[in-house]
């Protein structure tokens, strides 16, 4: 029983130095990801009037042209039935996550007039809509907190919304993204 | 997803919540503490012990010191069970209340008579060396040994009482100063005593102890019939010396803050001292009796042992007188730190049987300048008070009375730990050796034999020892009916305020405001910062896990609450946070039991997520580890933090996220 006991301290002791082990990989530094990489002007839509939440998404999610566009509606919608996807007063990040996409997809609904949706709270203006492939956990979370951190930011909002086509609110995201280079967004602005 | 504020800048009204006891010590550090106060019974243990026996004391007294190996090991075996695992919560898990306030009853009466014993040998060495060196320098000054000693043990025990009313914390660093140089006055003792005697020559002091009406007590009437080396006469002289190895409990006291890994640095710190004390104390012992002659070692130098040892050493008068006053120096380090320790110790056992709702609540009324449990340290230090006026400067009676104590919360900790061997069949990391199994049950042969012999001494002790006898077990009884009956007024008093049950220790924390969240606001000194947030008392499986698996020489760990309420934000001003004691003291009883630091932080937030991300950029941590939610999956969990990590952060930076729950755990890195 000693001798037992004693054999289970030391396994639990090697079990605890080898996690010490792996505890101690460096997070690995990569690249930054850029809304406006995933974000085409293509995929900006405007909603000239008042409009609810399933109305959005249905329009965003035909826009990106996907296969079988009623599996991704459900999937964002239950999606957001676990936890609402709605951040501030203003915008919401609905998304999901398939099996078998190549890369993330991405849509941008501004609608001055406001979305209804079902948290309770009052109208928001955006509705940035994302899927993103389920075999990539590390970049769908990426790309949430560069949305975050993009969309979050102090009176940009404000700035999307004073602008009148989506070429403008694109090159604005990417001016926002990248602002200290100033030539690729020139590039992007001749290219546009 | 995380609410998000509008405005979103550093984090400023968070609460640093702090803890007189969330740092931890080496082994080595530890093992000081208990010798300061172990060790320090050289200074007395022999005069005491030949008082009793005669010149077999250095046998009785090896034999004691052997002894307490094994008495280390119910120590040991206790607090792999509990982090606090001193008599109190030992006796009371496996025995109840009742006997658990019996035994601490005894407890207390060793703490109170820590301090007089101590202070009063101090004296008694101190007035020693000034009745030895006044002469030479022709000042015809002749001290009252008793009555200066008396004096001096007063003044000292007043100092250290305002010192504890104050607040003044227990320092590993000044123990194991003062156990440095008691070392460098050990080796010099034990080299000169060597070179005495290989000069001189020796005999060997006598096995029979030699007993007096005083040492047999009420067994007077049977002294033809005791053979002094028989079973009883053994145990007589053994229960005469047993006071060596006073100061044991203090194994238990430290253990909380003993660092990682604790019980195996435990074990180390344990042998130090079990080594050490073994050494010092029989050794001294041995060589004053050989070397300190019969005509003038009991008559002159039975209160200063050590002073008459350094006497009769061979060599210069002159150098000699000075090694006395070295001496003299370190036993007054030495004792002193004892009495403070006394004070410390049993303001610590009566802090916790507050908690427990067993003393009068007026007692633990806070100072109102320090804070402190200033009611508890005057009622200690005037019943110490009281001890040396009585005591009138004899370390004789004092030594008698304190061995009462000491074997008695020792039998009931060593019955107390045998109990739970069949009460409490969960693995332990340590226990007492020599266990056998004979068809299913078994049988805890060492732990039992170590619970008879120390039964077999507290019952002679109680013949023996009478003033140990009639004033112990009359403390024990009044401070058991103040326990009992504080404890019923305080349930009659819950009982009247709707309060049902008790809820446990608590731990007292101080919360304190931190004006900006910065990594040196919360003392982060280290490469590498993780953020544990926490919630629940009952779900902190991740900060086990993640304490465990730190190097604690590179990595800070701050544990995060936050409070959520409705209105509140991390930014701008709020209502005061409730104490979330429950949570605090959880946090802080796995911090203890890993033996890692971490620092706690209270925030106030309408979005824990949001506070997560905002403290873990504030603080620039490298990693967040969290529980798993109730309401969310750990998925979804992850995409609320990545979402308020973006929101916080000006450019990418790195994060990893951990959420560990039973057995499974999703990481991350952002």
């Amino acid at each position: 029983m000693e001798m037992s006991l004693r054999r289970k301290w030391l396994r639990d002791k090697l079990v605890k130095e080898r996690s010490v082990r792996k505890f101690d990989t460096p997070i690995q530094e990569v690249k930054p990801i850029l809304v406006s990489d995933y974000l085409s002007s293509k995929h900006i839509h405007f909603f000239e009037t008042a409009c609810s939440q399933g109305f959005v998404l249905n329009e965003l999610v035909g826009m990106l042209s996907f296969d079988n566009p009623v599996l991704i509606s459900n999937a964002i919608l239950e999606r957001e039935q676990n936890a609402s996807t709605v951040v501030t007063s203003e915008i919401a990040f609905p998304h999901a996550r398939i099996s078998g996409l190549g890369e993330i997809r991405a849509a941008l609904g501004i609608c001055p007039a406001g979305i209804s949706t079902n948290s309770g709270r009052d109208p928001i203006r955006l509705f940035f809509l994302f899927v993103s492939p389920v075999e990539d956990t590390r970049n769908h979370l990426r790309f949430l907190a560069s949305t975050s951190s993009l969309f979050l930011k102090e009176n940009f909002i404000d700035a999307l919304m004073e602008l009148k086509t989506r070429e403008a609110v694109w090159l604005k995201i990417l001016e926002s993204e990248v602002p200290h280079e100033k030539e690729n967004v020139e590039m992007a602005l001749n290219n546009a | 997803m995380p609410n998000i504020p509008g405005k979103k800048t550093t984090a400023s009204n968070v609460i640093l919540v702090t803890t007189a006891m969330l740092s931890f010590i080496s082994f080595w550090r530890a093992a000081a503490i208990v010798l300061c106060d172990l060790a320090s019974t050289v200074y007395y243990i022999g005069g005491i012990a030949e008082h009793a026996i005669g010149k077999a004391a250095p046998w009785f007294v090896l034999g004691v010191m052997l002894f307490s190996y094994t008495v280390r090991a119910i120590y040991i075996e206790s607090c792999s069970m509990f982090v606090r695992g001193g008599v109190y919560r030992v006796v009371k898990e496996a025995m109840g209340g009742t006997l658990a306030k019996l035994s601490v009853s005894a407890l207390m009466f060793d703490y109170v008579l820590t301090g007089p014993i101590s202070a009063v040998s101090a004296g008694q060495y101190l007035v020693g060396l000034l009745n030895t060196t006044l002469p030479r320098f022709h000042i015809a000054w002749h001290f009252q040994a008793d009555l200066f000693s008396v004096l001096f043990a007063i003044a000292v025990t007043l100092y250290f009482w305002w010192q504890n009313v104050k607040g003044m914390h227990e320092s590993s660093d000044k123990a194991l100063k003062i156990m440095i140089v008691t070392t460098i006055m050990a080796v010099i003792v034990i080299i000169w005593s060597v070179i005495t005697l290989w000069i001189r020559g020796f005999h060997w002091p006598p096995f029979a102890p030699v007993f007096n009406a005083e040492s047999l007590g009420w067994l007077h009437g049977f002294k033809d019939t005791i053979k002094p080396i028989g079973l009883l006469g053994i145990t007589i002289a053994f229960g005469h010396s047993l006071l060596a190895m006073s100061g044991e409990e203090s194994l238990a006291q430290v253990y909380r803050e003993i660092e990682a890994p604790k019980l195996k640095n435990l074990e180390k710190a344990g042998f130090i001292v079990f080594l050490y004390s073994m050494l010092l104390t029989s050794l001294v012992t041995f060589f004053a009796v050989m070397i300190i002659p019969d005509s003038v070692r009991m008559s002159q130098y039975s209160d200063n042992l050590i002073s008459g040892l350094t006497m009769y050493f061979v060599g210069p008068d002159t150098i000699k007188l000075f090694f006395q006053a070295f001496v003299v120096f370190v036993g007054f380090l030495i004792l002193s730190g004892a009495v403070n320790t006394s004070i410390i110790g049993s303001n610590g056992v009566m802090n916790r049987l507050g908690e427990d709702g067993i003393l009068p609540e007026f007692l633990r009324k806070p100072h109102s300048k320090f804070g402190t449990s200033s009611r508890l340290i005057n009622l200690t230090v005037g019943l110490q008070i009281l001890t040396i006026i009585m005591c009138r400067g004899n370390i004789y009676i004092l030594g008698e009375a304190y061995a009462f104590g000491v074997i008695w919360s020792f039998v009931f900790k060593s019955l107390a730990v045998l109990v739970l061997r069949y009460k409490d069949k969960t693995p332990r990391e340590w226990r007492v050796p020599f266990n056998i199994k004979i068809k299913g049950i078994e049988f805890p042969i060492g732990l039992g034999l170590i619970f008879i012999v120390l039964l077999a001494t507290a019952l002679v002790n109680l013949l023996t020892k009478q003033v140990a006898t009639i004033w112990g077990a009359v403390f024990t009884l009044v401070f058991f009916i103040i326990f009992i009956v504080s404890e019923r007024v305080n349930a009659h008093k819950l009982r009247k305020q709707g309060i049902l049950g008790h809820h446990g220790h608590v731990d007292r924390v101080n919360l304190n405001q931190v004006e900006l969240l910065t990594p040196d606001a919360c003392r982060c000194t280290k490469a590498k910062r993780v953020i544990v947030a926490v919630r629940g008392p009952k779900k902190l499986v991740h900060l086990q896990k993640v304490l465990e698996e730190i190097d604690p020489e590179e990595t800070d760990v701050v544990v995060l609450t936050s409070k959520v309420g409705k209105g509140y934000e991390l930014e701008g001003h709020s209502e005061p946070i409730p104490t979330e004691d429950e949570l605090f003291t959880r946090v802080i009883s796995i911090a203890e039991k890993v033996g890692r630091y971490v620092t706690l932080l209270s925030v106030p937030t309408n979005d824990p997520y949001y506070v997560m991300a905002r403290v873990a950029y504030d603080l620039k941590a490298q990693e967040l580890a969290l529980g798993k939610s109730e309401k969310f999956s750990p998925e979804v969990q992850m995409e609320e933090i990545a979402v308020a990590w973006g929101s916080v952060t000006q450019e990418p930076r790195p994060l990893r996220i951990r959420i560990i729950w039973d057995g499974a755990e999703l990481k991350e890195d952002l």
